[in-house]
């Protein structure tokens, strides 16, 4: 069965201000902002990883069950993958 | 005084945050009395993002107003530093599409490059480096992308010949300077910059690969900078030495042989002896200094001079410069263009209000002669012995 892998894409700009990243690309005229929880899920991002695996390191870190999260992180996975700041890759 | 210098131990904490381990008791706090002060020097210096991480790694202790008042002024640097990337890209799209190669300076190569966060190092503008050859192709290029000269040469074609680089604002404000040697004055008559196309590699940003000096050209560039940029040194440049000190790679042997044909064996080790006295000892092997130092003569200490004492602000830079000029023509033109600009020129820097005319321009040198000699004919005038007077016993 195919899995999806997320990264960041490299055409983001990014900086971080504390526990909060900006982002934005040469040909967007604003910047996102991600703080909290979703900033650590885009540190995780540095590398490709699944969404399976993106919630266990957050379940790890907030010491909360992955379930609890689960539907969380993969709609904020969506919403990145919609904006283009991470690419998404199927992997047989 | 400044409540951030290198000197005091806040200044020192966060200048070495990152770089070197700082065995502290316990975090040090700021007193609110002086906090607002602090936050205004750390933000002029640029060293937001270096202080946010000395209170990550435990060495400075802040009240939670003080720290969101820090991370707005990190946010505010960071904002733009993202910023001027964007534009780096474009401009240096731009240039590429013309067959023009830029090497990125300081800021951005650094922040990306050198430093392990590009967060640690705001910049406030963009500095490229193109082939003597090609600078003024590359200034025709930009002006296509909408970046223009804020200032006029005071004849055509001075920057190109005597100068290190044009400064270009667009619409937006965003500044690009445009160099074609690595900093002003005679180091910059000595440095042959092109030589450095030859010793550069690359760093991405933003899906694109760019072109930086690698380790020890840039090592050589944050030198220059520090060493002769602003006067008393700003603490970044200086943070900037000591971070390229630790990295891998250095090439000694070329440094040496810049020390000796870019006479720059001066500015290396005024930069080295900056950072040894705000970092507490030196980042480097003392025998290295020593090696830099063996070829220095007599007009190189006076062209060091030119930027480091108080000659700087009567005129020491351009009668260094026009010492290290090669050739009894060009030191003409050079001095000629100064004392006979275009009227343009001379109206462009006309204070408001008052009308600019040539004898004002050569009054200026006049009025450096003076303030330079002023000091010397005092402590002439002092030696001499007291006149005897009616009551004097003998």
């Amino acid at each position: 069965m195919p899995r999806t892998t997320y990264c960041q894409s490299p055409l983001v700009l990014q900086r971080r201000v504390g526990r909060e990243v900006l982002i934005t690309r040469v040909d967007y005229g604003a910047f996102d902002s991600l703080a909290g929880t979703a900033y650590d899920a885009w540190n995780l991002l540095g590398r490709a990883k699944t969404s399976d695996q993106v919630v266990a390191s957050l379940a790890e870190r907030y010491q909360v069950d992955a379930a609890c999260i689960q539907e969380d992180v993969e709609r904020l996975l969506e919403e990145l993958v919609k904006r283009q700041w991470v690419t998404s890759l199927e992997r047989a | 005084m400044s409540e951030l210098s290198g000197s005091n131990p806040l200044g020192s904490v966060i200048l070495k945050a990152g770089l070197i381990d700082q065995p502290l008791q316990q975090a040090m706090p700021v007193d609110q009395a002086v906090w607002p002060r602090v936050l205004a020097e750390v933000t002029r210096q640029r060293l937001t993002g270096l202080a946010i991480h000395a209170v990550e790694e435990g060495l400075i202790a802040l009240r939670d107003e003080q720290m969101d008042e820090l991370l707005i002024a990190q946010r505010k640097q960071m904002l733009h530093a993202i910023d001027l990337e964007r534009h780096l890209l474009m401009a240096s799209r731009t240039l590429e599409a013309a067959g023009l190669d830029a090497i990125v300076l300081k800021g951005t190569a650094l922040a990306h490059g050198v430093y392990p966060d590009p967060s640690l190092r705001p910049f406030g503008d963009i500095d490229l480096l193109v082939r003597n050859s090609r600078w003024r192709d590359a200034l025709e290029t930009l002006a296509q992308a909408g970046f223009r000269r804020r200032y006029r040469d005071p004849r055509p074609g001075f920057t190109a010949r005597f100068g290190h680089a044009a400064l270009l604002t667009n619409d937006q404000n965003v500044e690009i300077d445009l160099h074609r040697t690595l900093v002003a004055g005679p180091f910059g008559e000595w440095i042959q910059a092109d030589e450095l196309f030859d010793r550069t590699t690359t760093f991405p940003v933003g899906g694109v690969e760019l072109l930086r000096l690698d380790n020890t050209a840039a090592l050589a560039h944050a030198c220059i900078h520090a060493a002769l940029g602003y006067r008393p040194p700003l603490l970044l440049p200086v943070r900037d030495v000591a971070q390229l000190c630790l990295s891998p790679h250095l090439d000694w042997d070329l440094m040496r042989r810049w020390s000796c044909y870019w006479h720059l064996g001066v500015v290396f080790e005024h930069a080295f002896k900056t950072v040894a006295e705000v970092f507490g000892s030196p980042l480097h092997d003392g025998s290295v200094n020593d090696s830099l130092m063996e070829n220095r003569g007599r007009r190189d200490v006076l062209a060091l001079q030119a930027y480091t004492s108080q000659r700087r602000r009567y005129g020491g830079k351009a009668t260094a410069t026009i010492l290290a000029i090669r050739g009894v023509r060009a030191k003409f033109q050079y001095v000629g263009a100064l004392l006979f600009p275009d009227r343009d020129f001379l109206a462009s820097r006309a204070k408001e209000g008052s009308a600019s005319t040539y004898v004002r321009r050569w009054l200026i040198p006049v009025r450096w002669l003076k303030k330079r000699w002023r000091p010397a004919l005092n402590e002439h005038r002092d030696r001499q012995p007291n006149p005897p007077t009616l009551g004097d016993p003998k």
